[in-house]
Formats: structure tokens, sequence, C-alpha cells
């Protein structure tokens, strides 16, 4: 699924965040990756999404070579990855149905099956009498359960959640874990979520890197 | 509000722009009648040693016709007062007359071009041009296109720089949206879909308003300026093929600055 060989990823030409770092990531794994912060784990993940160049070494992606990224490669690898930001990313001018129905209609999927699926999805994360409002009238648990469900829309293989429950409260982020753990158990959907704070009760078994000085390790 | 003053921000300059361009093609067809009415208000006689059988054997110049003037009538005029002799000495030495036509309605310097040409050749004795005042009329018309083809000119370079801003303006407004489309797989032609739609918006408001325009202005030309511009006045079906060179340029325009812009955008944000 995802395989790192030497992976160096920087912003700035004499500055690495990530150096030298190994990895390889299975189907259908549930991975934390935790770390202090500006450790690099952000930044980790936005080079698997192809938002960030690889300076240097190798990175796959879904079998995809995204250390020789092109354009189009690129934007063809995220119709099969679903992502959740820490500050949800939802067009604000969407109402709540239209953004769940974005990635969907970016795949050309008929009109019909998106409006069974955006119901299904709705009915999911609870929102179904939500789907008319705009995301400034939700809360922040409400659109972080939106962008789950943009981003379980389409099927994708794998979930790239960064930081998905850093703005919420407990009650919020429970159910936001909750939809992780069973988009990885009940559609076997590879899930990597990138959290400063592992929850205690996550009831699904995971692999935990952390980030230390710019090397990303297998936490026991 | 927000979204009307911008729509009109690229509107206003798009109806300026295919407005100038009306204008432009307007006169152009105006000058077009004009010649066409007065094309054959000028002569140009040549006389030649020999008889010139073909338009071919003057190159140097663009004629479209040329008519033999019959010697037979010059002589006829004067038969009656002259000798059988005398008759036949005249038709051994008379030389050869033509009119010729040219292409188009040619300007003074053209005229004095042509008579200068025909003088080079060896067989031309002599060359006449009648000039009418037809010509004087006809050359403030080209300096009035001239004038009208140099600020359609003007006004295209600024509306194109308006229409750039303001495409540029869009794509800072919508910059979120594009952003968070391109992280779903879009194409960046697909995230500025909203842009597009508005563009093509204005493109049609713009053409709807400068047809409008033109309706107006051909079917009142009485109204709006002397009546004896009628007769060269171009009316509705003269100006089909112009009314499709207008809204190509509508589309082509704000096309190539949204074309540009979509280039940079992909340069600078390399997804």
């Amino acid at each position: 699924m995802i395989i790192a060989k030497d992976l160096t990823l920087s912003y700035e030409k004499n500055k690495n965040i990530i150096e030298n770092t190994n990895f390889h990531i299975k189907d259908k794994e549930f991975i934390l990756i935790s770390g202090s912060s500006g450790s690099g784990k952000s930044t980790l993940l936005k080079s698997v999404y192809g938002n960030l160049a690889v300076k240097s070494g190798d990175l796959t992606v879904n079998s995809v070579d995204i250390s020789k990224k092109k354009y189009q490669k690129t934007l063809d690898l995220r119709k099969n990855i679903g992502i959740i930001f820490q500050d949800y990313k939802l067009i604000k001018d969407y109402t709540i149905e239209e953004n769940i129905k974005a990635p969907l209609r970016i795949l050309d999927y008929d009109e019909d099956i998106i409006n069974k699926q955006v119901e299904n999805l709705l009915k999911h994360v609870r929102l179904s009498h939500k789907k008319g409002s705009y995301p400034e009238q939700l809360s922040g648990g409400e659109q972080q359960r939106v962008a789950v469900a943009r981003a379980l829309g389409h099927n994708p293989n794998l979930i790239l959640a960064d930081e998905p429950t850093g703005n919420l409260d407990d009650y919020s982020a429970n159910i936001v874990w909750k939809l992780l753990q069973n988009a990885n158990e009940q559609l076997g959907i590879t899930v990597i979520v990138v959290t400063h704070k592992i929850p205690t009760n996550l009831g699904v078994d995971f692999r935990r890197f952390n980030i230390d000085e710019g090397v990303m390790y297998e936490a026991s | 509000m927000k979204h009307l003053r911008s729509l009109l921000a690229f509107v206003f300059p798009l109806i300026m722009m295919l407005s100038s361009f009306s204008v432009y093609l307007l006169v152009n067809k105006l000058v077009d009648n004009y010649k066409d009415g007065v094309a054959s208000d000028y002569s140009i006689i040549v006389v030649a040693n020999k008889p010139i059988k073909s338009v071919h054997e003057i190159d140097s110049i663009k004629i479209q016709n040329m008519e033999t003037i019959d010697r037979e009538n010059i002589i006829g005029d004067v038969k009656d007062s002259l000798s059988e002799s005398s008759i036949d000495s005249l038709t051994e030495k008379l030389p050869y007359f033509y009119k010729i036509f040219l292409d188009e309605f040619p300007t003074t310097d053209e005229l004095k071009y042509v008579q200068e040409e025909l003088n080079k050749l060896s067989f031309i004795k002599n060359v006449e041009i009648f000039e009418s005042e037809h010509t004087k009329v006809y050359s403030l018309l080209i300096l009035t296109k001239d004038i009208v083809t140099v600020l359609f000119i003007i006004v295209l370079v600024s509306a194109f720089l308006m229409l750039l801003q303001q495409i540029r303006i869009w794509f800072f407004e919508y910059s979120e949206r594009i952003n968070i489309l391109q992280l779903l797989g879009a194409s960046l032609l697909y995230s500025t879909k909203s842009i597009l739609n508005i563009i093509f918006t204005s493109i049609l408001i713009s053409i709807v308003v400068v047809f409008g325009l033109m309706f107006f202005i051909i079917t009142n030309v009485s109204l709006i300026s002397q009546p004896e511009i009628l007769s060269i006045m171009p009316t509705i079906q003269h100006m089909t093929l112009d009314s499709v060179k207008i809204i190509a340029l509508a589309i082509v325009i704000p096309t190539i600055a949204f074309t540009a812009l979509i280039i940079k955008h992909r340069m600078n944000n390399d997804v």
C-alpha cells in the first residue's frame, strides 16, 4: 500500500523535516502516527497525497511512485484516497449534501448513484436532518463528520486523517474515531491517522508510529 | 450585490471591446459600400502603340478589367471632314485606346502609382487619369477607418487586461474551493468550473447588449445621423458574418485570458 525508502522531506533547501525514513504500511491496516508539534506528522501525510514534493528517496502509494509525481498521476491517486483535515476543509458555499457529493461528481458517478450514496452517508454520520445546511451552520464535530462522510463517499482504499479530532470535544472526537474504526473494520479501508492524542479506548488493532527528530519509527 | 459588482467588472470591458469591434466592422462595411457605390467613378485611359491582347501584359498592377475603345468610333467622328487618303493614313497611325478598371477603388496615391507603372511600359505611349471628387471623400473614409482600427486595438488591449485582472480576482476569491477540489482529485479545469460559469454568463450578457445596440443603430440610423448615410449603411442581413465575428471575439478573448491564468496557476501551484 505505502512504501517509503530513505524518504526525505523538506520545505526549505537546508532544513529537512523528515530525514531518511523507511516504513511499509500494508493494506487494511489502521495506523496511528504521533509525535510532538512540528515533528513532521502532517508533512509526511502531505507527501502521501502528493501535496509536497519528495526531496529524496522513494515513496510509493497505491503502486504510484509519488517521488516522481506528475500532475495527472497525483490527481488520479487522490481519487482513491479520502482525506480528512483538522480544519475540515469543507467548501463554504456548498451545502453539506453538495460537499459530500463533490468527490463523487469529480469521479463522474451517475447522479442517481450519487444521491443514494449521499443519503446513506448522511445516515451513517447521523446528519440527514442537516443536509441542506451550510458548513458554518454546523458545530465543529458535525463538520468533521461531514468531512468523514465526504472521505468515505467514493469508496477509497486509503483514508488519511490529519489531526481529525484536534479541534473537537471528547464526545465529537469519539464519534469520529468510531467512524474511522468502522471504515477500517467494515469496509477494509486502510486508515492512517496523524494525531498527537491517541485515544485510550480505540477498539481496533492498530500499529503506531512515532516521529522524532525527523525520523519515523514504529513504537512498541 | 458583491457578485453583481464583480460580474459587471467583467461584463463592462467585454461590452466596450465588443462595441468597439462592432464600430470597427460597421465602418469597414460603410467604406466597402461607399467604394462599391463609386467604383466606376474614375477612368484610366491607356494609349498604346500596339494592340494589348490581354491584361497579363500589364502585370505590374492589379487590373480587374480592360475595355477596348473602338478605333472605328474615333475615326467615325472625324470621317466626314477628311479625305479618303487622310482616313487611311489616320487609321494606320492611330494608336490603340483602352479603358482600365482596377480591382479596388483607388486613392489619389494609388492612381499616381498606377500612372507611373503604366508609363514604364514601352508599348504604352500615354496614360490619362480622370479623378472624381469621390476620391477625397474616400480618403476621408479611409482615414476614419484607420482611426477606428487604432482605437479598436487600444480598447481590445485595455479590455483584455481588465478581463485578465477580473479573472485573477476570481481565482483569488475561489482559491479555497479550487484547492479543496484539487485535494479531492479534481483537475484544475474542473475546480475552476464556477469561474468558467461566470465568464460564460458574462459573455452571453455582453453579446445580447452589443447585438441590441447594433440592431438599434442600424435600424435607427436616420435618427442619429444624416439621412444621406442611409445609402451606404449596411442592413441587418449584411451584418450576419460580422455577428459571427463578434460572437467569436466575445468567446476567444476571455478564453485566452482564462487559459493564460490557468497555465500560470498550474505553474505556481503544482497540485
